[in-house]
């Protein structure tokens, strides 16, 4: 004999997509949770039942997420109650399982748990999917009161809430993780602070660079009480100037260079970037820092002064040779050179000047590039460097037919700078001058006192002065006004710009084409000694 | 020119009673021997020229020179051991040393340290004013 037939649960017009819905809960078989155990506890008692379920319907079963009153986890799809109740937004109401066509000879109701009343409220999606029910079961015929099938709708409404929230922490939690995955992925480091610039998060990078693996976290939040911020030349910076506190204020720092000191004694040399993170209200909470280390760079850029060093080096002893010989060779009466020879020498002679100027000025930029300018120091009349410097391009200007005059103030405050080097600077200056002027104008030097008890000095001439758009990159390597093929390296403004920034001291300039251009050399009274001046 | 051959030399000098000042020079490299030896011929100082700071001090013995003059970087032993060497024997430390080098990061590291000489003279040097510089450094310059 066969089992006795039961009445199967309607099959759903939108079947694959409600079990689409159903799945997108990653809900099945997970273990209890209260917030689900409480709504059916809350439903059983308040309508006096001892059975109540949270039932979700798959394509083979319906599987219990909270249950009272019975033991089983699931039961098949064919024999459930509630498969036939999600087809209907509506409350479905059994009084009596037994004088119902559909569920008379239900193996549940005929057995254990003998059914012969239940009340299922659908767990409906926004998109009309019925995803199970919550239900309410006796093992006597029981009828509802209007109250209570409400009841029973409003706490459905509360398990579907219930999923819906459960679904989108689920989500959240996901896209955390992800973002979380990504940052931590990201090959520089990431720093989040706080308003008062503890730390909220770093990701892998940032731990591996500044090593705060483990240890205190309180230790790794005030990671920047126990780390110092440098400038890229080493001055220690105040907190308020630090790429997160600039953040803070509001700023926004793009490509910044900066040396770590941290608290275990290392120097980082650091590419940085810093933003400030806002809230709704546009209030400043914190800051984001994305920051690389540059070690490498650093290094390669060392090697490559050292490089250009030895090179200039090692080809001043052949100059010098060449040089010498040169010079011995016209300056001796005994050797007798044809008027062609004497003019051939004198340009190989020339043209080794011409070679030497060139080495020293590329040494020069490789000695300023990698900060290995070695001042020597020594207090001094800043008339005297003019009138050196003046002395140096007489013979230039003579030549040209040009005037120079002299303006130095009485008294002027005494310097403490490198001598050469100033008068280097202040050569570079008047011969560009001189170069650039035309036959009986005037290039006029003058020295004054600034307010600060420091000294001003500027080189104006009346040439064709420069353009705007050219004036900004005057002091670029290798820039030459007008892509001009006058004689020089277009180095010499460069170099000229690092010596008097090493001393401390600013260089302008300004022009108007067809009048003249001006430089003006700013020296502060007392430049910080930063260069060792052991000397003889 | 061997030991014997120099030693020759300065006999000849001592006999013909030359006044010029002597000056005994460690240089390694031949082509700016032979241009600073041509260059303070001109200029009227006697000069000698050896290839490194051992050569020199090997040398100091035959014939006891006016001034020093010393390459910075040397084989064997180099410019700044080489002054401190003379510097620490009292029969030669009241010898002048000049140091004739370019300006190498070794020198500008270093130069601090050398304690004792005169002065210094920057590769390149003018052959014309190498005498004349060195009579401005003996004269305090």
């Amino acid at each position: 004999m066969s089992q006795p037939a039961i009445a199967l649960p309607p099959v759903l017009p939108r079947e694959s997509e409600r079990l689409r819905a159903l799945h997108s809960y990653q809900i099945l078989d997970t273990p209890p949770e209260a917030a689900f155990d409480e709504l059916v506890a809350l439903a059983g008692r308040l309508l006096g039942m001892p059975m109540a379920l949270v039932t979700l319907v798959d394509s083979q079963r319906q599987w219990f997420k909270a249950k009272i009153g019975l033991d089983l986890p699931e039961t098949a799809r064919d024999e459930a109650f509630c498969a036939h109740a999600i087809a209907s937004p509506e409350l479905m109401v059994i009084e009596d399982a037994l004088l119902d066509d559909r569920f008379c000879d239900n193996p549940l109701v005929l057995g254990d748990p003998n059914i012969r009343f239940y009340a299922g409220a659908p767990l409906m999606t926004a998109d009309g999917h019925g995803l199970g029910t919550l239900c309410v079961l006796d093992r006597v015929p029981r009828q509802l009161t209007d109250d209570q099938r409400a009841l029973l709708q409003v706490l459905s409404r509360q398990v579907m809430t219930q999923l819906d929230l459960r679904r989108m922490l689920d989500l959240s939690r996901r896209q955390h993780a992800d973002l979380l995955h990504v940052l931590n992925a990201v090959p520089a480091a990431l720093i989040v602070a706080d308003s008062r610039g503890d730390i909220e998060f770093q990701n892998d990078a940032a731990r591996d660079l500044v090593g705060q693996h483990g240890g205190d976290p309180a230790d790794v939040r005030r990671f920047w009480h126990h780390t110092t911020v440098k400038s890229r030349s080493g001055e220690p910076l105040p907190p308020a100037s630090w790429p997160a506190m600039r953040a803070m204020s509001g700023d926004t720092v793009v490509g910044e260079e900066f040396l770590l000191e941290l608290p275990d004694g290392r120097r980082l040399p650091i590419l940085l970037g810093a933003a400030p993170l806002r809230d709704a209200q546009h209030c400043v909470t914190g800051a984001v820092v994305g920051f690389q280390d540059v070690s490498a760079l650093y290094e390669v850029a060392r090697l490559k002064s050292e490089f250009v060093s030895t090179v200039s080096h090692e080809l001043r002893t052949p100059m010098t040779s060449i040089r010498g010989s040169l010079q011995l060779v016209l300056a001796d009466e005994e050797t007798h050179l044809g008027e062609d020879s004497r003019a051939l020498v004198t340009v190989a002679l020339n043209n080794t000047g011409r070679l030497i100027r060139i080495i020293n000025d590329i040494l020069d930029v490789a000695k300023i590039e990698a900060g290995q300018m070695a001042l020597s120091l020594s207090t001094t009349q800043a008339a005297a460097l003019v009138h050196s410097a003046v002395d140096a391009v007489r013979g230039m200007a003579t030549e040209k037919g040009l005037t120079i005059t002299t303006d130095v103030a009485t008294s002027l405050p005494a310097i403490r700078v490198d001598q050469d080097r100033v008068v280097q600077s202040l050569v570079n200056l008047l011969s560009n001058a001189v170069k650039f002027s035309a036959t009986g104008t005037v290039v006029c030097i003058s020295a004054t006192g600034t307010a600060d008890g420091g000294v001003c000095m500027t080189v104006s001439d009346q040439g064709e002065g420069i353009p705007p758009e050219e004036l900004a990159r005057v002091f670029e390597k290798f820039h030459q006004v007008g892509g001009s093929h006058r004689q020089g390296t277009g180095l010499g403004l460069s170099i000229t710009k690092g010596l008097i920034e090493e001393h401390g001291g600013t260089i302008a300039v300004t022009s108007e084409v067809g009048t003249g251009t001006t430089f003006t050399i700013i020296l502060s009274a007392a430049p910080q000694d930063r260069t060792n001046t052991a000397h003889r | 020119m061997t030991r014997r051959d120099s030693a020759a030399a300065a006999w000849w000098w001592r006999i013909l009673g030359d006044m010029s000042q002597f000056i005994l020079m460690a240089e390694d490299d031949p082509d700016i021997q032979l241009v600073a030896r041509l260059s303070l011929k001109k200029a009227g100082f006697r000069v000698q020229v050896v290839s490194n700071g051992r050569e020199l001090l090997t040398q100091l013995a035959v014939e006891r020179p006016d001034i020093i003059m010393l390459d910075w970087m040397m084989p064997e032993m180099n410019g700044p051991e080489t002054c401190a060497a003379l510097k620490a024997d009292p029969s030669t430390a009241d010898i002048p040393v000049i140091f004739m080098t370019a300006k190498s990061q070794g020198f500008e590291r270093d130069k601090g340290l050398v304690t004792g000489a005169l002065g210094y003279i920057l590769k390149p040097f003018d052959a014309l004013t190498l005498g004349d510089r060195i009579r401005e450094i003996l004269a305090g310059g």
